[in-house]
């Protein structure tokens, strides 16, 4: 059987897929076609005796698009050059998909990390429609 | 003026000597969205009866709590060095037995450190974190 994506329906907001550079803790470095982001969130959370805030992404990636699995805080780059830290990696879908849980490097809010790919057209993850999480009014964008 | 924000006040004036640090004076050691790295926040601990005397003299203790915080980004290797001298500096310019304006009447000090660093991975935190507890013992008086 072959997989293929289906973004729609996922949350509010759908994104073409993109590239990621993939750092692994030991240096090997490699690139990653085709992976999905899905939403990201942030938030705070306790950092040994304090409080810090951080934003955290799920990425989708074939497993036959990554030379090897992302490692634990490994580090993996966006087009845009904003960096995440894999906190988890599930193998999932009958086997072909790497689920990949991330957090934004320090002091990186979610306003960085979306807008400059939301909004630039052409980019990889030109976004294509958004829902009003209020009326759930579908708004098709001008670039998309 | 409290006798406590006096204190807090003080000791982030005396941290203000750390080079290239941010210092800020909070409730609790929470470091907010956009705040610049690395950074010192100054929170308040307990304040606690020591001592009780005849004529109304009372001794307090006064907790300050120094949470020092920058992006750890789950490097652990290249910046031990640096961090562990930082923190050092941290520590050098608060174990002093007087602050800066004389807050208040010192009659005692005592330094309690936590663990060099402390990194929580996941979850959204990508930060290196250490804190000092400083104590000062303040000769007060009590109402009737």
């Amino acid at each position: 059987m072959t997989l293929s994506w289906s973004p729609e329906g996922d949350h509010t907001i759908f994104d073409r897929l993109e590239s990621l550079v993939c750092t692994q803790p030991d240096g090997v470095t490699f690139t990653i076609a085709n992976s999905l982001r899905l939403p990201g969130s942030l938030q705070n959370a306790p950092a040994g005796i304090a409080t810090m805030y951080g934003t955290q992404f799920r990425f989708n990636l074939w497993v036959l698009e990554c030379a090897q699995p992302p490692k634990l805080h490994a580090k993996l780059v966006d087009g845009n050059g904003r960096a995440y830290r894999v906190d988890n990696v599930t193998l999932s879908v009958s086997r072909q998909m790497y689920e990949v849980d991330a957090t934004g490097d320090a002091a990186e809010s979610l306003v960085q990390d979306i807008n400059p790919m939301l909004w630039t057209a052409g980019a990889e993850n030109t976004i294509l429609a958004a829902i009003d999480p209020v009326s759930g009014v579908t708004t098709t964008l001008d670039h998309a | 003026m409290s006798k406590f924000w006096d204190t807090l006040y003080s000791v982030k004036a005396r941290l203000g000597q750390v080079p290239g640090v941010q210092v800020a004076v909070r409730k609790r050691a929470i470091l907010l969205e956009g705040d610049p790295l690395p950074m010192v926040i100054v929170s308040p601990g307990t304040d606690s009866v020591d001592t009780e005397a005849f004529n109304r003299v009372i001794l307090y203790r006064y907790q300050v709590n120094v949470t020092l915080v920058q992006a750890g980004n789950r490097v652990f290797e290249q910046d031990v060095k640096d961090w562990l001298q930082l923190r050092q500096t941290v520590r050098d310019i608060s174990y002093r037995d007087s602050l800066p304006g004389d807050p208040v009447q010192l009659c005692g000090f005592d330094l309690v450190t936590n663990p060099a660093v402390e990194i929580v991975s996941g979850a959204s935190s990508n930060y290196d974190v250490t804190g000092l507890q400083l104590t000062y013992l303040s000769q007060e008086e009590r109402l009737a």
